[in-house]
């Protein structure tokens, strides 16, 4: 009984130790992505696109530093930059699949917030790649636990 | 070096060769030839535009420019090389994408001095003064143009032995409008996002560099 409790125990704790480098990855991921998509396939990015890339690529560098110095407070820098991330990100959903009108968003100027330029496989978009990106690193930023926590 | 160290790095590099992979994947599948048969769209290729070089030649160029992007200005002497090097072999077609506030007005300009058998000198022109009369970019850049530009591509048009009363009424025709702005409507088609763009023989130029545009065009020579 002791012995199945102490492997559960490992089991969590290796989970939590894998969290920062989940959200650590798909945040370089989601830098990287947005990078390609306008500096390699020309695709300009709108004014929302922008603000969730103020609030992303930060990311980055707090969790990558935070798991390279072992300081957990990594969690209090990030998670209020991912929850500002997917605020916006959902605004701009709303915007892009026409739940709010676009004539009530700050995009006048440039390219439109609403515009259709990438479905893959039929339904993948940019603002939905955007909100399951900080969707998952919110709930994994969230999920994290300190040592003392655990 | 750490553990977590080597981690971040490993995973950085994989996005990385994912990254150089990816792009050039996607650069090649864009400036993949067309499929043997297939015809140059019109929006691509319009008869009235101004060209240069035979028009049975078995490359042709194709640049959507706005005469106000500075790009498109310090790209022009590689044409210009590049049109030398291949000359008599190629030909080369000027369209226009005006995403500039003063580049509607230029391009006509352009297209008036091209009744006066000009064109291309005045397009050379408004390149080589594009500090004087185009908008700058950056900040802190200095309010231009310094004089309305109907003055400034007068003077250029004088400059160039043009004669300027005979201009000043060509602009107003309004054909010189309407080919531009069908232009704008052809580069909206064929979604073009940037100026200077190119295209060989239908082909997009995936990255605007002298040597990508070389190989591309001796890749259609060799075709």
């Amino acid at each position: 009984m002791k012995k199945a409790e102490q492997s559960s125990a490992k089991l969590t704790s290796s989970f939590y130790e894998l969290l920062p480098y989940a959200a650590w990855s798909l945040a370089v991921l989601s830098a990287a992505g947005s990078l390609f998509f306008s500096e390699v396939m020309d695709l300009q990015p709108c004014v929302l696109c922008w603000y969730q890339r103020i609030a992303m690529y930060p990311l980055v560098l707090i969790i990558g530093i935070g798991i390279v110095t072992k300081d957990v407070r990594w969690k209090t820098y990030a998670l209020p930059l991912a929850l500002i991330g997917l605020v916006i990100s959902v605004y701009h959903n709303l915007v892009y699949y026409g739940v709010i009108p676009e004539s009530l968003t700050p995009c006048t100027q440039g390219v439109s917030c609403s515009e259709r330029q990438i479905e893959w496989f039929g339904f993948l978009t940019i603002p939905l790649m955007g909100l399951l990106s900080f969707l998952v690193i919110t709930l994994t930023v969230a999920l994290f636990k300190t040592k003392k926590e655990v | 070096m750490k553990k977590e160290v080597i981690i971040l790095l490993a995973l950085i590099a994989l996005v990385a060769i994912g990254g150089v992979v990816g792009a050039s994947y996607y650069r090649t599948s864009i400036q993949k030839p067309p499929e043997p048969g297939k015809k140059i769209p019109e929006e691509l290729l319009r008869a009235d535009t101004a060209s240069i070089g035979p028009a049975d030649a078995k490359v042709t160029l194709v640049e959507f420019y706005d005469p106000e992007c500075e790009s498109c200005a310090s790209f022009h002497p590689v044409v210009k090389g590049l049109l030398k090097e291949f000359e008599g072999k190629i030909r080369f077609v000027a369209r226009y994408a005006t995403f500039h506030k003063n580049a509607r007005l230029a391009a006509i300009y352009t297209e008036a001095a091209g009744e006066q058998g000009k064109y291309w000198e005045m397009q050379a022109k408004l390149f080589e003064k594009q500090g004087e009369w185009g908008e700058k970019h950056g900040h802190g850049a200095p309010a231009t143009p310094v004089a309305p530009p109907d003055a400034m591509f007068q003077k250029y048009a004088q400059e160039l032995g043009m004669n300027v009363e005979q201009l000043k009424i060509s602009i107003n025709d309004p054909k010189h409008a309407a080919k531009v702005d069908r232009d704008m409507r052809d580069v909206d088609t064929l979604k073009v996002m940037r100026t200077p763009t190119f295209y060989v023989n239908g082909r997009l130029l995936a990255r605007l560099n002298q040597q990508d545009l070389r190989t591309l065009i001796k890749e259609e020579f060799t075709r």
